[in-house]
């Protein structure tokens, strides 16, 4: 039962990274200098990103439940000793949340629009930041339980691995969306605009994941060494780094399914990596690490939460899609 | 300011901001459904505009709730790690069958803001109802999780720590029926009231008459029937508190002396030093008759329990007589409204005054009955097993987090009213045209 909630957890982790992901990555772009494009590009990004309200956050408010109800003392440890990253990151998803809604709903399209999309995109820049420095304050292993403010609040997560990551998940998202949103686009100028972008994000993306590596040595959890250790995160690592050259190859001749499929399978197996790499444990406090089986609650109350969650995929899935393809549908007269 | 001050000032202010969304968002689908449902059987067009002013405003005050609302989710853990790690497991069930019921509300309110020209009619209504069905159900998890905070069941307590844990008792704890009833409630009162006084201002500055006329109608027959149901179930959730939170009672009415055919208290400043009240009116015997059907009962004072087990009984009693003040003030309204909507009367301008004045009235209301429930809980966060300030994080410079969010809910709040006020306006001179 706990594995399958852990299973669930992990599950969640990659869908947030994948189809959130692209959400932030499409917000990131529109920081990004396009030239004559830039109101098309605009426009796309404005399209491309989910009905309503972003539903893309179901993952996230996935993961904060399942870590409350049931790894509680998991939830209690981050809220504590990562709480201004989280702070930093809420605040991120509130501009996010809410420029967006403003972007769509308000009733006079005029020069505040320009205001929305500006606060969309330095929102969604910020909050992928500070995820990976929240990220990273999971196994930076520079959190003390005991000492001086800054030893238990800041310096799990301002370490230069922390920042890396967090310039590492931004570029992430970046060259996902610009992956997404080519197949999104009939214009060939446009393509070719967006293309251009990939060939610049891509290779920075390799960059500041190695940047990412060798700061983590610098730090007391040693994530790298972790990787190297354990033979999954070998292993995705590898076919991570095999993927770039397939995926280049099918961006520049715009196969699009191709792309998508290649991209979100390299951005899985970063994930997977690191995952397995810490794996069974989710926190290091003062070089205690903290592994998921011993934070994790009651049977009675996993059950319940599994059976819930059960239920609730049954009902939201089906209803997602029936969304997605109204969303889409063509319009009748 | 102490930290644990600030932490409270925080999740007052985070709760105090998202409730007045949640509200709306469990509310005003149902009003868009019904002039939905008018215009498919008549098909006037003016259904259709009110139907659509209607849904646009819900979907930016939902999704203000939303991102509200995922902020609370996680400032349940940066503000009281230390009670989540007890309670997350006991009480989380109805957390993730709201998290359920949301999502289902998001992804029916898409549907239906899309689904114009696209969706069979009939469909189309029906995503409308499971927006506000969801809505709905999400508002009776939630107040069932705050209602086990009241009376919290489904556990041992061994030492500070929970054992023996039974999710489903929890979640289904005496209180949950009682605070769910009394605030759907409010929520209908208030958003119908409020939805009515804004159209009562532009159908007293006589615009777009007939639209707003209609929407009037519609909103204030929400407001008033449930205005109505209101004092019903105030008393079915005071004689509840009476029963089981005696202390929250004697704070709500500044009671410190525990007596037989104990008053009514009207008004009045309590003090805490002296014990006694000044400047209130009291009702002999109608308060033991309230809180027990029995004039001569007893109810028990503040004075049953220690001064660090008591709550503010200040802001406790003042909250209540607020709630109790507007909640009757809108009673009245409803009858008088009711009067004129049944005998199809016009409005006449003084009402109409009224009802533009007493826009905000619910929401104050809802606002007083939650300082009531949390305040007159203190110092218990959970009642009788776990202090408020045993579960306040210890992490440092909470005044700073006070502030920051402060600033964020005022910009928020400042954005929606921009926003609703030229939605309304641009609907207005829409359909003038």
């Amino acid at each position: 039962m706990i594995n399958c909630l852990i299973a669930i957890l992990g599950v969640a982790l990659i869908c947030y990274v994948l189809f959130g992901g692209a959400d932030y990555g499409a917000g990131i772009l529109g920081l990004m200098p396009w030239g004559p494009h830039k109101v098309a590009i605009r426009s796309l990004i404005g399209k491309a990103i989910g009905p309503v309200w972003e539903a893309n956050h179901i993952w996230l408010i996935l993961i904060v439940v399942i870590l409350f109800v049931g790894f509680p003392s998991i939830y209690s440890s981050l809220g504590t000793y990562l709480h201004w990253p989280l702070v930093m990151v809420l605040v991120g998803i509130v501009f996010r949340g809410c420029a967006f809604v403003f972007l769509h709903y308000d009733a006079i399209k005029d020069h505040t629009q320009i205001w929305y999309e500006r606060i969309f995109s330095f929102s969604s820049l910020w909050t992928s930041f500070s995820l990976g420095l929240v990220l990273g304050g999971l196994n930076s292993g520079e959190i003390a339980t005991t000492g001086s403010a800054y030893e238990l609040y800041f310096s799990g997560w301002l370490q230069p691995y922390n920042l890396f990551l967090g310039l590492f998940v931004c570029s992430i998202f970046a060259f996902q969306a610009v992956v997404y949103l080519i197949g999104e686009v009939e214009d060939h100028e446009i393509k070719e605009a967006l293309k251009k972008k990939f060939y610049i994000l891509m290779p920075t993306t390799v960059v500041l994941g190695g940047c990412v590596f060798i700061a983590s040595l610098w730090t007391k959890g040693s994530m790298a060494l972790n990787f190297i250790k354990e033979p999954l995160s070998l292993l995705t690592l590898t076919l991570a780094t095999i993927l770039v050259y397939p995926l280049w190859q099918s961006v520049s001749r715009y196969r699009i399914l191709r792309s998508r499929v290649l991209s979100g399978l390299l951005t899985s197996c970063i994930i997977v990596g690191f995952m397995a790499a810490n794996f069974p444990n989710m926190m290091v406090l003062s070089g205690a690490k903290i592994s998921i089986y011993a934070a994790a609650a009651n049977e009675e109350t996993l059950f319940q939460l599994l059976v819930a969650l059960i239920c609730g995929l049954v009902l939201i899935v089906p209803s997602l899609v029936f969304l997605l393809k109204t969303f889409k549908g063509q319009v009748k007269h | 300011m102490e930290e644990l001050l600030a932490a409270r000032l925080m999740m007052a202010i985070s709760l105090g901001f998202h409730i007045v969304f949640a509200s709306i968002g469990m509310a005003m689908p149902f009003f868009m459904l019904v002039s939905h449902y008018r215009y498919l059987k008549t098909n006037d067009s003016l259904d259709l505009k009110l139907t659509k002013l209607w849904s646009r405003g819900v979907a930016i005050l939902f999704a203000t709730g939303a991102v509200s609302g995922t902020v609370l989710s996680f400032e349940l853990g940066l503000l009281w790690p230390r009670f989540m790690e007890k309670a997350g497991p006991i009480f989380g069930m109805p957390f993730s069958w709201e998290g359920t019921a949301f999502f289902l509300e998001a992804i029916a309110l898409g549907i239906f803001l899309y689904g114009w020209d696209r969706l069979n009619p009939r469909l189309h209504w029906l995503s409308g109802l499971a927006v506000g069905v969801s809505g709905f159900v999400s508002g009776v998890f939630v107040l069932s999780a705050n209602a086990w905070m009241n009376a919290p069941q489904g556990f041992d307590w061994n030492n500070g720590k929970p054992t023996s844990i039974d999710p489903v008792a929890a979640m289904f704890n005496p209180a949950w029926l009682q605070q769910s009833v009394h605030m759907q409630l409010a929520a209908f009162t208030a958003t119908g009231f409020a939805v009515a006084g804004i159209h009562a201002f532009y159908l007293s500055r006589g615009i777009n008459i007939k639209l707003n006329r209609r929407a009037l109608k519609i909103a204030l027959s929400f407001g008033a029937a449930s205005a109505l149901l209101m004092p019903l179930s105030g008393h079915y959730s005071a004689q509840w508190v009476a029963k089981n939170q005696p202390v929250k009672l004697a704070a709500m009415e500044a009671l410190y002396k525990t007596q037989h055919r104990a008053p009514l208290l009207i008004g009045g400043i309590p003090d805490d030093e002296s014990e006694t009240v000044g400047w209130g009116i009291e009702l002999p015997g109608a308060l033991s008759f309230l809180a027990f059907n029995d004039f001569d009962a007893k109810v028990q004072g503040l004075e049953e329990v220690p001064v660090a087990e008591r709550p503010p009984v200040l802001i406790t009693h003042l909250a209540f007589q607020v709630m109790v003040g507007i909640g009757s003030l809108l009673a009245f309204l409803a009858l008088w409204s009711l009067s004129k909507l049944l005998r199809k009367r016009e409005f006449g301008s003084l009402l109409l005054n009224i009802l533009m004045v007493a826009t905000p009235l619910g929401f104050i209301a809802i606002e007083a009955g939650w300082v009531v429930t949390e305040v007159g809980r203190q110092p218990w966060i959970i009642y009788g097993y776990l202090k408020t300030k045993d579960s306040v994080t210890q992490v440092p410079g909470m005044q700073y987090h006070l502030l920051l969010f402060t600033a964020i809910y005022l910009f928020l709040a400042y954005m929606c009213y921009f926003l609703m006020k030229r939605m309304i306006q641009t609907a207005n001179k829409e359909t003038m045209s």
